[in-house]
């Protein structure tokens, strides 16, 4: 067991836990707290597992996590906006509940 | 190096710098600045397909570093016609939106923002059907995930919220899951670029775990069922011209790059089930898609279930791909003739029926009663995009189907070709009740039309092109026989 494997596994339990939230936790905020660390997850991976060049860090996996990192920033920004929007018009954190429905 | 060889950079850079450019203009001249970024990306088009059936497929080093540290665009005649196809609808449905977004519209739906969305998600579209690095495709998939959600989103109103929130987070997982499958196929390969993938990519429990995480990941963003839960409501909700977008396009982005990753990447044998499972989901989403827009009471929804019952047909070449050459190239051609029929009939019709809704000024199928009378246009255009969908000949959907059901019947698999024409029957059930609600004799009380040329005949030319699509039908096989889904590795000997 090399200390490679630990980011490896870290990052598979760190992405489960995201997955588990994101399919069992109804609260939307959650569920954007759970997709971030599903994003987590995978950097901790990638940057454990991208070792491919022997002796010398792989710039690869670095560049992918910093885009990676960029993306999810974005993701999470439009999440927020608008899960704080569907609060303000509906009053309801999560989409189990049924609205009454307003027609478009 | 002509200037010709920089045209896959220059059908991403196109409609990015409309894009920007609609953040710096007056908002009244955004129509202006999209519908010239409409024309130029469809002449760049042309200009692709025609480079790439004098050259064949070529590989576009970005900055000139090339793979494996740089990223490569592959223009190859499947991409080309990804990339025409979405500059036709993208051209029409601009035009549509400069009439559906005037007056009162243009603020109530997010203050403008419209133009400059759907120009980003155009962008990602394009660099999407071009790029050949897997991890590119993830900054892609999620480019168009972020402008298609803030675009179903609007009009913030409660609806289009919940139908955004579930896009948004089927999105993320699907996201999350398909860099996932990145991570393992850099870590077991130490590669990102396709082609080398497809060369170097050998039997390997780690890389096969990757490329089926990606493949998953992938089906959620096409909606195959079971994993078309957020389709109906995102693509029910959105503004018209967005749904029209999101049903003809942003659901073959995902599928185009599953056929990439299935058919050209993975070399024969290496996932095994999971074409036919494949198969068989895609032959459940057509029964059941079907099914379900036999029950919808909502026009827009109707048509959105129909989107899930047509990408089942999408699926059905899986199977079939490595039951010989002459069938694989069969049902592949069947396959992309129905991604770009279903295409054109299916923005034709979104557009059709939003135009239909607005001039009712509600969505409910059972009181458009008498609509064939008041707006025989609208309803022409709903029928032939019906036909089309129903597969009857001469129209492209008959086209489609028919190379299905012929590669499937050579290939002894007779249960597909089964499901094909079942779906087609079920689609006629679908079309039928509509139509017969809108052709009854009874007078209804419509608002007068707003732009006729926008609002009536761009739908009806998008559906009459999806009708006489057969007529393309030379061109369409010359350019899947110049696509690295045959030349590559996908074809077994």
């Amino acid at each position: 067991m090399n200390h490679y494997l630990v980011y490896g596994l870290g990052g598979a339990l760190i992405f489960s836990i995201g997955v588990y939230g994101m399919l069992a936790r109804p609260h939307l905020l959650h569920k954007v707290v759970a997709a971030n660390l599903m994003g987590s997850g995978v950097f901790l991976i990638l940057i454990g597992l991208g070792n491919r060049a022997q002796g010398r860090p792989d710039p690869v996996p670095q560049a992918m996590v910093l885009t990676g990192i960029v993306v999810t920033v974005a993701l999470t920004a439009l999440g927020l906006a608008i899960v704080k929007r569907y609060y303000t018009v509906t009053g309801l954190t999560t989409l189990d509940d049924d609205p009454p429905e307003a027609d478009a | 190096m002509s200037i010709a060889h920089h045209l896959p950079a220059l059908l991403v850079m196109t409609p990015l710098a409309g894009a920007s450019l609609t953040f710096v203009t007056e908002r009244r001249r955004d129509p202006v600045v999209a519908v010239l970024t409409g024309l130029t990306i469809l002449g760049l088009s042309i200009g692709l397909v025609v480079r790439v059936l004098a050259v064949g497929p070529f590989r576009y080093e970005i900055g000139g570093w090339g793979a494996p540290v740089g990223i490569d665009l592959v223009a190859d005649g499947a991409s080309a016609l990804f990339v025409l196809l979405s500059a036709v609808v993208g051209l029409a449905v601009t035009v549509y939106a400069t009439d559906y977004f005037r007056g009162p519209r243009a603020s109530v739906y997010g203050h403008g923002m419209f133009w400059t969305l759907w120009l980003f998600m155009w962008t990602s579209l394009n660099a999407l059907f071009l790029t050949g690095d897997i991890f590119n495709v993830y900054v892609c998939l999620e480019l168009v995930g972020i402008s298609a959600v803030a675009l179903v989103t609007l009009n913030g109103g409660s609806r289009a919220l919940r139908a955004g929130a579930r896009y948004l987070f089927s999105s993320m997982l699907a996201a999350m899951t398909y860099l996932l499958g990145v991570a393992i196929v850099y870590s077991a390969t130490g590669s990102l670029d396709m082609a080398i993938l497809r060369s170097t990519l050998v039997p390997d429990p780690a890389a096969a775990t990757g490329l089926s995480l990606m493949v998953a990941a992938l089906l959620l963003k096409t909606a195959l069922v079971p994993a078309h839960f957020w389709l109906p409501s995102a693509h029910g909700s959105a503004p018209s011209p967005v749904s029209a977008v999101l049903s003809a396009l942003v659901v073959k982005g995902s599928y185009y790059t599953i056929l990439r990753l299935m058919i050209s990447v993975a070399p024969p044998g290496f996932l095994p089930g999971v074409d036919i499972v494949l198969g068989v989901l895609g032959a459940t989403a057509i029964i059941w898609g079907s099914l379900q827009a036999l029950v919808q009471t909502r026009i827009k929804q109707l048509v959105a279930y129909s989107t899930v019952a047509q990408i089942g047909y999408l699926f059905i070449v899986f199977p079939l791909a490595r039951a010989g050459t002459d069938v694989f190239l069969l049902a592949l051609g069947g396959a992309l003739f129905h991604a770009i029929t279903h295409a054109l009939a299916k923005s034709g019709f979104f557009l059709a029926a939003g135009s239909l809704a607005s001039r009712f000024g509600y969505e409910r199928i059972d009181e458009m009663a008498g609509a064939a009378r008041s707006a025989p246009v609208l309803v022409m255009t709903l029928a032939l995009a019906g036909v089309t969908m129903m597969g009857l000949p001469p129209s492209g959907g008959f086209a489609a189907k028919w190379m299905l059901v012929s590669a499937a019947l050579s290939a002894g698999q007779w249960w597909w070709a089964l499901v094909l024409v079942t779906g087609g029957l079920l689609a006629a059930a679908y079309m039928f009740r509509l139509l017969g609600v809108l052709l009854r004799d009874s007078p209804a009380a419509l608002n007068p039309p707003s732009g006729a040329i926008r609002t009536e005949w761009v739908p009806l030319s998008l559906a009459a092109g999806a009708a006489l699509l057969v007529l393309a039908s030379p061109l369409v096989t010359e350019l899947v026989n110049a696509s690295v889904l045959v030349l590559g590795q996908g074809v077994t000997p």
